[in-house]
This record gives structure tokens, sequence and C-alpha cells, in this order.
């Protein structure tokens, strides 16, 4: 891995190479990427949107199908979530931003697979309520899985 | 459907085996059925038992003998089927169940236990099991070298009928072996799928079985009528063609029984004893539950690989096969994503992640869910 930060074009071309199927931009300095991702056959498709402004955290969100609450228990947010409370504009927080994520690191080989990740542990969520793909809560170190 | 349709779908493989998996004995209920066999050997053996001049040789038959058992719906009991061999030659077919059943008799417990039938001995256990123990000796038209071919006692035939389990046993694990060439496939660098800790190893054809002996056992419940588990297991054995995919083989059992189902007073003879005929008692409603039962395989099929999402497999399966063993087997999918994050071997590819079978992409780097409590 290299020590200094990739570029916006360094970054872009990596995440061509590594997803074809993504429509990748830079507008303005932001780096956004959409495409579908099927993190398993078991899965729906879901329509995702990745944006990057040089040398910050990346931020990723669910287009389509819209994230949901369970109908089972609509007063609890989806774990792991930003926007938490605002429902219908939830979007997933895939990674610590001081632990996890460096500029040095390619979008393309870490927010994807980790959003994979996250939907894996969503729709685990969805099926019976229990959030078990582990993570770390505000003011709570835990790292991985329990 | 083709097999290709079936193949690449490894992940839903694994939850079929999971659930599979949940569903047949456990070790320790199957440890128990072995302690109940060899007691029953031990009594029936000991120098004071009149059958203790020959060698007896007790053992299990049917689905504990194939791997391919399958809990009983609620609390209801599971039959085991076991045989006591009894090395005898010159036993006339009444006598030799005769001298069974009274040295099983002569057993404070077993007495208890004890209802005969036209041919074996009914023993209800405890623990939640029914044995029915059939008394045998070797068939001596297959000469002396074989031990497989048994000779029956049928009280109201008062003479013998023909059996063979062992070899119906040998015969469908020879029928269970993988026939497809994975250098043939077209996803050739997968994994295989893992092996399963469970009692028995298992195989495409025996989790295929057993999810369908589930099916059977929750539409019809206990219709005396509902299709026989040898019928199904020698219909399916009979037509599988080797493919790795269970729902494959579902779908050609299906094929199968409808085929079957279709004939006028089919005949469905042991491939191990072509005097043995699983079809004998088979009536007009057992035909019938049994082409019933090949639709319900169908659509369950067609549900099951047309669903999306894994809150949406679980009301799909546990509408088929129960929710509690679907939960599990869907827990299962998600500990084995979780203990590939940790261990840092989960690969990622355009096909989604490798949870189950290697994608053969690069592996995903570490990473914590953040933000707000949960």
């Amino acid at each position: 891995m290299s020590s200094s930060a990739l570029t916006m074009t360094e970054q872009m071309i990596r995440f061509r190479r590594t997803w074809p199927g993504f429509h990748v931009t830079d507008v303005r300095s932001v780096l956004v990427a959409r495409g579908l991702i099927e993190p398993s056959p078991l899965m729906r498709v879901y329509a995702v949107r990745i944006e990057y402004r040089s040398e910050t955290s990346p931020s990723v969100f669910v287009e389509s199908p819209k994230l949901t609450r369970r109908p089972a228990a609509p007063d609890v947010p989806i774990p792991h979530t930003y926007k938490e409370h605002d429902i219908g504009h939830e979007h997933p927080c895939v990674f610590h931003p001081e632990i996890d994520w460096s500029p040095t690191m390619s979008l393309s080989d870490t927010v994807v697979p980790w959003l994979m990740s996250w939907l894996v542990d969503y729709e685990t969520w969805l099926t019976h309520g229990v959030w078990r793909g582990g993570g770390i809560e505000h003011g709570k170190p835990r790292r991985m899985p329990s | 459907m083709t097999a290709m349709e079936f193949e690449s779908n490894h992940d839903l493989e694994f939850i079929l085996s999971e659930l599979a998996a949940t569903l047949q004995l456990t070790p320790t209920q199957h440890a128990a059925a072995v302690g109940h066999y060899q007691a029953l050997s031990t009594w029936l053996s000991a120098d004071e038992s009149p059958l203790a001049a020959y060698d007896i040789n007790v053992y299990a038959q049917g689905s504990m003998a194939l791997g391919t058992t399958v809990k009983p719906l609620s609390d209801a009991e599971f039959d085991l089927d076991f045989v006591c061999q009894v090395q005898a030659a010159d036993l006339d077919s009444l006598d030799l169940y005769e001298m069974f059943v009274s040295r099983l008799e002569a057993n404070e417990t077993y007495r208890t236990m004890l209802t005969k039938k036209k041919r074996c001995v009914c023993l209800t256990y405890a623990d939640s099991f029914h044995a029915d123990v059939i008394p045998a000796v070797p068939d001596p038209a297959h000469g002396v070298s074989d031990h497989t071919n048994l000779l029956i006692p049928d009280r109201d035939l008062k003479g013998w009928t023909f059996s063979n389990p062992r070899g119906f046993a040998g015969w469908f694990k020879e029928r269970s072996r993988v026939l497809v060439r994975r250098g043939l496939r077209a996803d050739a660098n997968v994994e295989p799928l893992p092996k399963l800790a469970t009692v028995d190893e298992k195989t495409p054809l025996s989790i295929a079985i057993q999810l369908i002996k589930r099916l059977r056992d929750r539409s019809f419940a206990d219709d005396v009528n509902a299709p026989r588990s040898i019928v199904l297991t020698t219909l399916a054995a009979l037509e599988y063609r080797g493919d790795e995919s269970v729902l494959f083989a579902m779908m050609t059992a299906a094929q199968a029984f409808e085929r079957f189902a279709s004939v006028s007073n089919p005949s469905l003879f042991n491939p191990a004893n072509a005097k043995e005929n699983f079809a004998d008692k088979l009536n007009a409603s057992q035909t019938a539950n049994l082409m019933l039962l090949s639709s319900k395989i169908k659509t369950a099929v067609s549900a099951i690989i047309s669903t999306r999402g894994l809150d949406s497999l679980r009301e799909v399966l546990a509408a088929l096969f129960g929710d509690r063993p679907v939960v599990a087997a869907l827990k299962r999918f998600s500990d084995r994503h979780n203990e590939h994050r940790a261990a840092r071997t989960l690969t990622y590819g355009a096909r989604g992640l490798g949870i189950v079978a290697s994608t053969g992409g690069s592996i995903a780097p570490r990473n914590n869910y953040f933000g707000p409590k949960k």
C-alpha cells in the first residue's frame, strides 16, 4: 500500500478498473460512483452511491431499494446508520473513519466490499432483529463481531 | 429448468444444507438410538437367551442407516427401524418370531414396551423413540456368503417375506455420490461446499430427501396415506444424476414422483432385492398424495429460487419447512460471513462476497461499522 494519499484521478481509475459496471464522475472535486451491487445471490440487488471529496472520509448511500426499519419494530432505528432518526434518509456507516479509513486507500477495495458486508448484516437484522455484524458505537470501543 | 440454473448459488445450497442439519436427529438423539439397539443386541444374545446359539447382529435400517433422518413435527415420536439378524438356517418363520418375542418378554422393561405386529415387534421407548424391530435370517437362496439378503417372518402369511436393508443402504450410498466432475463446470474455481459437522456425511441427494420428507410431514401431518419414506427415497435416488444442487435433486425427484404416480399399479422393487416390492401396499390415496407432493415440491423450488432478500427468504422457507430451523440456518449463514470478516478471509468481486465459496477475487480489508447506538 502506498504511503501517500491517492489522487482523485487515481481513485477514479482504480474504481473503474475494479467495478466496470459503476458510473464514476468527478463533479466539482467530488467523486461520485453509482452502480449496482449484489452481495449474495440470496440478497436483493442494491443501487448504491459512493461520494468522496479528496482526503476526507467517503460516504455511502443506498438509493434503492430504500433501507427500511423492521415492520415488526418500526420504532427501532436501523443499526449503524447516519441520520438514523430521519426515516427514509438513513445511510450506512460501514467503517470507522479514524480506524479503518485513510486517503492512501483505494475506495474500490474498501468501501464497496464494506458496504456489501453491511448489507448482509442489514438483511440479517431485517430477518430477525439482531445486529450480528459487531461494530463500534459512539463512546463504546468494540471492534469486530463478537 | 436446467442444472445450470441451480449451480452457481452456493449461498442457497449452504442454507439448505444447514436447514437439513437442523431437521435431522441431533448427535445426542442419534447416540441414544444407537444405545437402544446395542442394549437390544446384548439382551438377545446373552447366554441364557434361546437365540444365543446363533450369531446375532442388531442394526439400524431406514433413515438412520441412510443419513436421511427428519425429526418429527412437534413432539411426535421418532420411528426407528432395527433389524435383528439371526444367523440361523434351520428355523421356521413363526418359530423365529416366537423365539424373538419370548426372549424380549423375558425382560421386565421390554415386556411393558412391546407390541406385536405383522412382521415386527414395536418397542416404545420413554425418550420419544418407537422402534420397529424385525427379526430376520439370511436368505439361503443367495448362498452362504451373502449376509444382506434376508428372510423376514410374516405372521399373516405364516411364511417368509424378502428384504435387503443393508443392500439397499449400500445402493443408496452409491447413488448419492456426486458424479459431476468439478472440472467440467463453468465456475471451476469455486471451493466445494463445506463439510458439515453432523452425524453423517451429507450429500445433495440425502439433503434433498430430508427436505422432501419435511415437506411431506408438514403437508400431510398424520394422514396414514402420506407418501412413505422408502418410496420417496427410492424414487429420488433412482432419478438422481449426481448433480451438486439440492434444489435440482428435489426437482428431479418431483418429476420421478409424478411419473411413478401416473402409472397404474406401479411396482417399485428394492434395487438390492427384486423380490421386495416397496409399492406392494400402495393405494389410490397414496398415489394421489404422491402427485400432490410432487407439485408442492415444484412450487417450493420455484418460490425459493425466485426469492430475493434474506428476510423474504426466511418467510418463504419458514412457510415450507417451519420457522425455527430456517432461522437457525440463516444465522449460520450470518456467522459464516462474520467469521470470514474476523479472519480476514472474505473475498469479493463482481459476483458479490465469498461467504460460502470464495469468489476468487481480493480479500476485503478490516472494517468496523460505526455510528450511533443500536
